[in-house]
Order: C-alpha cells, then sequence, then structure tokens
C-alpha cells in the first residue's frame, strides 16, 4: 500500500478505519499491517481532491502544502482544484511558497498551521534564500508571538535582509526594534513631534500615537467645571499654535 | 508614407499573436506590414489562457514582451478609479478610454503589477467600436468638460507609433472642442500625430520626474529632457500639454532634485502654455509588494520605501512628509507666478489643506476641473 503521509495535525481517530483512494492510503497512517482499510475507488485527479476534502474537511495550509509535494500526488490528483476545495487561490506564488514551506522545519509548518496563517503571509520569504528563510523559521519558533505580528516580522526581516542588513542581528530584535531599523526617517520624524517642547500644561496628558500614515497625540484630560474647561482650551490653543509654527 | 516605428521597439516583442476575428482590423493590418513575419502568430484565443490566476513576476515580465490583438467585448469608456473613491478623495472628473492594457516600459512603482491578470499585453482592435461609443455620449454631452484620457492601464503613447490610435483619435476630439482628449506617457512619441495640429483640445501629458529616480525606477522609459523636448514639439505644432510630477518619490537630495525639476519647468515653459501640473506621491496596493520585491529587489527606492496604510487602502508615505513634498514644490511654481494650475491627484482633503491651503474647489484656478459632472 503506498502512503501519502501529509503528518496531519490531528490524529486520525482510532475508532474509525484507516482509509484510502485505489491503493493510496490518505487517512490512518498509523495502522497496524492486520487492520483492514475502507477503500474508496480511484476515478479521476478531480473525484480525488474532492475525496481527499470529504475525509480530512479542516485541512491547514500547511497540511494541504504536504499534499501537494508529495511525490504521490502528481498526476494523481488535480493540484489546482485541491487548492481551490480548501478555499485557497491557486498561483504560480502560491505553489512556489508550498514548496518552500515543506523545506521549513516540521515544527514551524505546524505553528503556521495552527495559527492559520495564509499562504500571503509567507509570501516575501519567496524573495529570500533557503537558509535564510530557515533561520526566520526558527527564530519564530524558539519565540511564538501573535499571527499578526509574526506577518509583520517576516516582512520587515525580508526587506532588511535585501537591504543587506545582517540577519544574526536582526533576529535578536523585536518587533518594535525592527520598527526603527525598517523606518528611520519616519522614527526620526516622530521623535523629533515627540520631544518637540509644545507647552502642554495643567491636567493635559498626552501620548504619542501612530495610526497609518498620520502620527499624532492622544490627548486625555479631566474637567470639573466649567472654567477648567476654558482653561484647557486656551492651553490647547497655545499648543496648537505652537506645533503649527514648528511645522513652517 | 506611414509613420515607421523604431527598430529598437519591433525588436522589443518577442510574438504578436492576432486573434483569427481581428485579423481584417487597421491595427491588425499594420503589425502584419510591419513586424517581421516570423514574429506574427495568428490565433484562435487568447495564448497562456489557461492563467485563469494572479501573475508571478515571470509571468508578469513575460506579459510585456508579447502582444496580442483582439477585440474588447466591455465597455470603452469609464470614469477614472479615483472617483469611486470620492468620500475619501478629491476627484478631478477624468475619464477613462482603455484600448489595451500592459505596459512595454518597466517602472517599479507600476500599478498593473498588482491590477493585472491577463498573461499577454493587449491591443485592442476595435477602435471604431470606442468611437462610436463616444459618439452616443456626446449626442447628450457635447457641452460639458470631458476629460478623456487613453492612459489609465496602458500608456497612451509609448505604442502609439505602432497602433496609431492617436491618428484616429484626435480628428475625432477637434469636432468635440468642449470635450478634452489626455494623452499620458513617459515616452518621447509623437511624431506620429504632429501634422494634426494644431489641437488646442488634446493634451498631451507627461509623467515626469527628475533623472535620478528616472534612472533608478522608470526602467525603458525615456529621459526628463527627451519628455520635455517632446512636449516642446507638441506646443509648437498647436497641442496643448500637461505635466504630471507623480509619483514623487523620496530620496536623500529629493529636494533639490525635484526644484531641480521644478525649476527646469518654470525656464522652459509658461503657465499658459501648460494646461495642468498634478502632483502625487508614490502609492501602491499592499498587494503588489511582493511583486515588487521579487521583480526589483530592495535596492529600488520604491520597495525600500517607507510605507504606511492610508485612505484607500493603499501604503503610503507618512502624512506629514507628503505635505512637506507638496508644499516644498508647489510654493516653487507659486513663487515664479501665481497662474501655473497645480492639483494633487488622489489625495484627501485633508491633504489639499494641511498642504496647499485649501480644497481644490477653493481655487479658481481649479474650480472647473473639479466641478462634478454627470454620471455617465
Amino acid at each position: 500500500m503506498k502512503r501519502l503521509d501529509f503528518f496531519p495535525l490531528l490524529n486520525w481517530p482510532s475508532s474509525l478505519p484507516s482509509i484510502s483512494i485505489g491503493d493510496v492510503l490518505i487517512a490512518g497512517f498509523d495502522l497496524n499491517e492486520t487492520e483492514s482499510i475502507h477503500r474508496l475507488p480511484y476515478e479521476s485527479p478531480e473525484k480525488t481532491s474532492l475525496q481527499i476534502f470529504e475525509v480530512h474537511p479542516l485541512l491547514t495550509f500547511p497540511e494541504v502544502a504536504r499534499i501537494l509535494s508529495h511525490p504521490l500526488s502528481t498526476g494523481w490528483l488535480n493540484k489546482d482544484h485541491l487548492i481551490q476545495t480548501y478555499g485557497f487561490h491557486p498561483s504560480s506564488d502560491f505553489y512556489k511558497i508550498c514548496e518552500l514551506l515543506v523545506q521549513l522545519p516540521l515544527d514551524f509548518q505546524n505553528w503556521v498551521g495552527m495559527k492559520k496563517m495564509g499562504a500571503s503571509e509567507l509570501f516575501p520569504l519567496l524573495s529570500l534564500s533557503l537558509e535564510q528563510s530557515i533561520k526566520i523559521a526558527d527564530s519564530i519558533i524558539e519565540k511564538p508571538e501573535s499571527k499578526s505580528d509574526t506577518a509583520q516580522k517576516i516582512e520587515w526581516l525580508t526587506d532588511l535582509i535585501l537591504m543587506n542588513h545582517p540577519i544574526d542581528e536582526l533576529l535578536t530584535k523585536n518587533l518594535s526594534q525592527l520598527r526603527l531599523v525598517r523606518f528611520p526617517e519616519t522614527s526620526k520624524r516622530d521623535e523629533y513631534l515627540k520631544s518637540s517642547s509644545l507647552p502642554w500644561s495643567g491636567p493635559i496628558k498626552t501620548k504619542l500615537h501612530r495610526k497609518g500614515d498620520t502620527a499624532g497625540f492622544d490627548v486625555q484630560f479631566f474637567a470639573s467645571s466649567p472654567t477648567e474647561l476654558l482653561k484647557i482650551a486656551e492651553n490647547l490653543k497655545k499648543v496648537a499654535s505652537s506645533w503649527n509654527s514648528n511645522l513652517q | 508614407m506611414e509613420f515607421q516605428p523604431s527598430i529598437e521597439l519591433l525588436d522589443f516583442f518577442d510574438t504578436v499573436f492576432i486573434d483569427h476575428q481581428s485579423a481584417d482590423s487597421d491595427v491588425a493590418k499594420r503589425f502584419t506590414q510591419i513586424f517581421p513575419k516570423n514574429k506574427i502568430q495568428f490565433v484562435d484565443q487568447q495564448p497562456w489562457s489557461e492563467l485563469k490566476r494572479t501573475l508571478s513576476a515571470e509571468e508578469f515580465d513575460r506579459s510585456k514582451k508579447n502582444l496580442f490583438i483582439t477585440e474588447f467585448k466591455g465597455q470603452f469608456f469609464k470614469r477614472c478609479p479615483g472617483s469611486s473613491q470620492a468620500k475619501v478623495l478629491n476627484c478631478c472628473n477624468y475619464h477613462v478610454l482603455n484600448l489595451g492594457s500592459q505596459c512595454n516600459m518597466n517602472c517599479s512603482y507600476c500599478y498593473l503589477q498588482s491590477y493585472l491578470n491577463t498573461p499577454i499585453a493587449k491591443i485592442y482592435s476595435n477602435l471604431d467600436q470606442a468611437l462610436q461609443e463616444l459618439t452616443d455620449m456626446s449626442e447628450k454631452s457635447a457641452h460639458l468638460p470631458f476629460r478623456v484620457g487613453t492612459g489609465e492601464i496602458i500608456d497612451s503613447l509609448s505604442l502609439d507609433g505602432l497602433t496609431l490610435f492617436s491618428r484616429k483619435l484626435i480628428p475625432f476630439f477637434q469636432k468635440l472642442p468642449h470635450w478634452t482628449l489626455e494623452f499620458k506617457t513617459k515616452s518621447d512619441q509623437v511624431d506620429q500625430f504632429l501634422d494634426l495640429g494644431p489641437s488646442p483640445n488634446t493634451v498631451v501629458s507627461w509623467s515626469l520626474n527628475c533623472q535620478e529616480v528616472i534612472d533608478q525606477e522608470e526602467h525603458r522609459t525615456a529621459s526628463l529632457e527627451k519628455r520635455l523636448l517632446a512636449a516642446e514639439k507638441c506646443i509648437k505644432a498647436g497641442f496643448s500639454v500637461a505635466f504630471h510630477l507623480d509619483p514623487l518619490i523620496w530620496h536623500p537630495d529629493w529636494k533639490s532634485n525635484y526644484l531641480g525639476l521644478v525649476n527646469e519647468i518654470i525656464c522652459r515653459f509658461t503657465p499658459e502654455q501648460v494646461n495642468v501640473i498634478s502632483m502625487g506621491t508614490l502609492r501602491f496596493q499592499p498587494e503588489q509588494k511582493n511583486m515588487m520585491r521579487q521583480r526589483f529587489g530592495l535596492s529600488s527606492l520604491v520597495t525600500s520605501a517607507e510605507m504606511f496604510p492610508s485612505e484607500g487602502a493603499k501604503l503610503r508615505y507618512d502624512a506629514s512628509l507628503r505635505h512637506e513634498m507638496f508644499r516644498t514644490l508647489y510654493n516653487q511654481f507659486k513663487k515664479n507666478n501665481e497662474k501655473w494650475k497645480i492639483f494633487l491627484c488622489m489625495e484627501t482633503p485633508e491633504t489639499w489643506v494641511s498642504a496647499l491651503d485649501s480644497q481644490p474647489s477653493h481655487k479658481p484656478e481649479l474650480k472647473e476641473l473639479f466641478r462634478p459632472l454627470p454620471k455617465v
């Protein structure tokens, strides 16, 4: 019996028989020789991708990648069809990232699967060498972060490596440190705004904050009377005028 | 004698595929005359039509080198994509007439990298149908100041030496004096239509950049000097010209290089000679980043730029940097002469106010351009 073993994340329930399509085992890879196998007929490459989906309806992107890059799958199943069946979009880059992903450490692949990261979040790695991608994957597994922070980290690390920053040095940095290296001019501008001596006074608390393409201040104050509120408003006017003259 | 395109342009393309259904069109006949026989293939369907998916970097590169002459099946005449974001962006009433798609030039920031999903450059063979659409429109709206541009998803003129579409469009618009035909190009290909002038409602416009950015980011385009010389030729022949300082790209010497560009314009042209000048800073869709990274690496000023999510879901420079870039160039023009007509392309009302002190509808020289027109 041939085995399309794609190292599924979830164990196959022991109460269920192993399953094959024709003579290719697709589920229950831990079976021993004496156990029975539920055999589905092999009909066509298109039908095969549907049968796989019916048996494994919840596969993650790395699991699908492992099926696609398994030597048995070529010609045996319709790869575009399988990708679409699982709700992904087949493209040359999708195939390329699958090929790359299966060469990265299995722990990383499984982490990508558990976090439900999309193929496009890994696309930046296509611009790097395999060795560089493995280093990034190892560092992510070493200090796992949220899915969105990881996607951001992969993108900035790729950019900075391509900008000739030494990879080993970059991998020691956290996301906010990487931001400073990736956006040096904007960081300078933000720092300038933060340190500009705007005449905030009284009960006004401020914090510099970046929202997409703009930087500004979160302003917080407490007023217990109309007089106090007017005082604060006067102060805000002064700040606005000073900020304005800083811009000229 | 018909205009002869440059050998360099003919050499650029690997193959010209002609849809059998378009074989009798003027444009197909011309291509069979000017291209060597071994570069022409007649086909029943679009090559690489099995690729119905997002293009890879390699597929995108290949799509530039192969041309498909075929009929366009949809509606030619449309509003500029900026109008669909009219709630967040100021709209300048630009309409587009797409006579093909893809471009033989290769700018690192080109938005076609995230826009096109057809695996081959196209030239549409049914120009007559496009002109019929415009004729139908003109029956209702000949009196309205429509601006119609042909350079949305293809450079208006870089392939015009091959298609000679300009030679049909210019006479058509000469009969509609309230309408404006706008060619937008980074080439210097104008000789093929100059004899049709004077034609004041044909605006030949150039995307301009400082030579440093052209060298690094606008591959296979004409140099700044060649673009400006072509503009001078057009003025002499009785055409209007316009300039798009777009995209302005940050680099360490941006201030002196762009002020140099503004001074070059000021020295060679007068505000009366230049229909309008638009300015825009670098912007692109986030999805485009991956293809640009693969095609141009990170040594490009575009891929290495510090970009942030902004209005319309595009990535843009920090707003205060954009405002500074706009103000610097705008002030230089206005210091020279208040009459320069300058507007910002695809920018928010906040940027207009912050960079230029007021909204376009409050600037007398731009009022007409931004007056809302009926939908078509």
